[in-house]
């Protein structure tokens, strides 16, 4: 089967702008807490958001963190325009640019088209291979790498630049609050008193090649290897995930099965762990199911602990984060949950420094309304 | 022809121009209010009051499909069902509403039962709960291509060994009154079913296949998408493009000079506000033994859809 490499890397989130202010923000751990959204069209409780230092310019919030992401991945690359021209792209997106589609509360705007973030991604990109917009919700950007790998496998492509991206939607705070589901302090996965989740802003953007081709033109050195995915839905609730979460357990196991590797070759889990109440019991058991008595020591990196849940972003987000625990052979500090963690949830978080990365695969997890669930798994070079 | 070749084995249309695939009247605009469907005779009386039109729309295309499948899908274990959607303005109108609901009365004035539906892969999770599609869901959303993608992205999961059986589909709803393209607005689905030709009981429709890339940049390599596209099947007698008129769209005009090229004459149809046009054309064009045939749709942000379409033949070429 056709080797896929991660050979550019690009994100932007609460962190900062770039995969190194990432690591910077990862390591540092600051945990700062969620700010109001500056809207004043937002008459909800708690509208509560990370926000990303989006460039300005024309087209949509969204489109313009997706483009930072991209064309950061596409330099650290070094893909030149005739790489790109038979490149494809794929881009996850839970609400698109909500700013072009939601209710203008200026006037003078214009609507526009939600979904356009891949083929305004293409389009900078000169990238001639398709524009995939795949809106699977919060598992939207693991979906994009996972297709994105699959159409390399397929040899429908040898280079996708492919991730995910969300800003703010008024929308889906709106909805989110009347479903309860915003905690008033913060996003806080696996903490007893967790109370929903909070929405961040971000992009991530991978580039994927396949190994062949990375070779021909000469690439010296890659992130990691995206060795397999599985696809999994709940078809169970609109929001609510399984209790019994053979789905998620199933999207895990493919993803290794599809690695072709087993639960003990992973070193460190980034789960889904969005801080809402039963999503993250789930997910725990879930992870207790798949890895057995190691759970108590695995390491999990919980992402969103530090930067909100960047919806239709997480999962690439996520993916950034692992390519480069795999890269740096670290895992990073979680903010710390101390005795306040969930008996529920008997997963380990490694906090107060960082610890060092045992093993030479990261599994990433993203999940999503709908019951959409994708499971990834990101292999280390060997030297 | 190999039996792991996916074959249309069941057709789901609702639509305001009909819901027999081969009789879909395609021709001029239709109004996109929800009053030509009938949720009752094509749901049930109850359970269906907060399912947005578009949900409506892909579960009753859906249960069409399944029906017209013989209802193959439900023989194969959950976990081996796969599904696909396009949808670009499918809760342009829901979101529009919830908006002024959040920025007029605020947010707790929202109704709870519609709220998850602000998030547009609940049509198709709605689908999936009522389908025990198990094995993975795809919503794709991009501009008028995404109903088209939706077969590609399906049968490449297929392929990958995602799951054996595959619904794939496109469904749209009006958009909000004050939209400058309400006028354009879609409504209504079009689901299709799809299994390995070597496990399919009923009588296939045809094969359709897609490819997609983004204009200009591939315009070098058009040759060659076709080439690939066109390989190891009979040449299609004729094309349409779902595209701005080609005065208008550079796109349109750079697609049809490239199927000259391969003796494909095409016919161009102004697009609608959705996705669902070309699927429609699909639809009916597999509904009816014919000769091969390219079906295309072209945004205006570059992106691009193909299929090859490929219906069952007329009985005096077989």
């Amino acid at each position: 089967m056709t080797r896929v490499l991660i050979t550019g890397a690009g994100a932007v989130s609460g962190l900062g702008a770039g995969v190194e202010a990432m690591w910077r923000g990862l390591c540092a751990a600051p945990g700062d807490p969620p700010r109001r959204a500056a809207d004043p069209g937002a008459r909800m409780a708690l509208p509560l958001i990370h926000r990303a230092p989006a460039e300005e310019g024309p087209g949509g919030r969204t489109t313009r963190l997706a483009l930072m992401a991209a064309r950061e991945a596409v330099a650290d690359a070094g893909l030149d325009g005739a790489h790109l021209a038979r490149g494809a792209v794929v881009m996850g997106t839970g609400g698109g640019d909500a700013d072009l589609w939601e209710r203008p509360l200026d006037p003078d705007r214009t609507e526009a088209p939600a979904f356009t973030v891949a083929s305004a991604v293409a389009a900078a990109l000169g990238a001639g291979g398709g524009a995939t917009c795949v809106s699977n919700a919060c598992s939207a950007g693991g979906f994009g790498l996972a297709m994105a790998l699959d159409m390399i496998r397929a040899g429908e492509a040898d280079v996708v630049v492919a991730g995910g991206a969300e800003a703010y939607s008024r929308v889906a705070l709106g909805c989110f609050n009347r479903m309860r589901a915003v905690d008033p302090y913060a996003c806080r996965p696996f903490h007893r008193d967790r109370a929903g989740t909070v929405f961040g802003e971000g992009a991530a953007v991978l580039v994927l090649e396949s190994a062949g081709h990375a070779r021909r033109r000469g690439v010296r050195r890659h992130y990691a290897e995206l060795a397999g995915s599985g696809w999994s839905c709940d078809a169970h609730h609109l929001t609510a995930p399984d209790p019994e979460g053979a789905q998620i357990r199933r999207a895990m196991t493919q993803a290794l099965a599809d690695a072709g590797v087993g639960a003990d070759a992973v070193g460190c889990v980034v789960p889904h762990g969005t801080g809402t109440r039963l999503n993250d019991v789930v997910e725990s058991e879930a992870l207790g199911a798949v890895f057995g008595e190691r759970l108590g020591r695995l390491p999990l990196y919980s992402l969103k602990a530090l930067i909100g849940h960047t919806a239709g972003a997480a999962g690439a987000l996520g993916a950034v984060a692992a390519a480069l625990v795999l890269d740096r052979r670290t895992v990073p500090p979680n903010v710390p949950l101390g005795a306040d963690q969930d008996p529920e949830c008997p997963v380990h978080l490694p906090q107060g420094g960082t610890v060092p990365l045992t093993g030479r695969h990261v599994m990433v997890n993203a999940f999503a309304f709908g019951g959409n669930n994708v499971s990834l798994v990101l292999e280390g070079r060997t030297a | 022809m190999s039996a792991n070749e996916l074959v249309v084995t069941g057709i789901g249309v609702v639509s305001p121009r009909g819901c027999d695939p081969a009789a879909l009247d395609l021709e001029g605009a239709v109004p996109a209010d929800d009053a030509w469907f009938d949720v009752a005779a094509e749901l049930g009386p109850r359970g269906y009051k907060y399912v947005p039109p578009s949900c409506r729309y892909l579960l009753a295309a859906t249960r069409r499909a399944v029906a017209d499948a013989g209802g193959s899908p439900a023989a194969v274990p959950e976990a081996e069902r796969g599904m696909a959607v396009g949808t670009n303005s499918g809760i342009a109108a829901l979101i529009d509403g919830m908006d002024a609901t959040v920025t007029g009365p605020g947010a707790e004035r929202l109704s709870p039962a519609t709220a998850p539906y602000f998030s547009i892969n609940t049509l198709a999770g709605r689908v999936a709960m009522d389908h025990g599609v198990k094995g993975w869901n795809l919503t794709l959303t991009s501009p008028r291509t995404a109903g088209l993608e939706a077969l590609l992205a399906g049968a490449r999961a297929v392929a990958a060994g995602r799951s054996t059986v595959l619904l794939a589909g496109s469904t749209e709803a009006a958009l909000p009154d004050h939209h400058p393209a309400h006028a354009a607005s879609e409504a209504g689905a079009v689901v299709l079913v799809l299994e390995p030709r070597g496990r399919a009981a009923a009588a296939p429709y045809g094969t359709c296949r897609t490819a997609v890339f983004s204009l200009p940049a591939a315009e070098p390599q058009l040759d060659e998408i076709l080439i690939r596209l066109l390989k190891d099947a009979p040449a299609p007698d004729s094309a349409l493009l779902v595209t701005d008129a080609t005065d208008a769209s550079p796109l349109g005009a750079v697609l049809a000079d490239a199927l000259r090229r391969f003796g494909v004459p095409a016919d161009t149809v102004p697009p609608a506000a959705g996705t669902l046009l070309p699927m429609l054309h699909l639809a009916r064009t597999l509904g009816r033994p014919g000769p091969p045939r390219l079906l295309a749709t072209t945004s205006p942000d570059g992106a691009c859809a193909l299929t090859l379409a490929r219906p069952r033949h007329l009985p005096d070429r077989t």
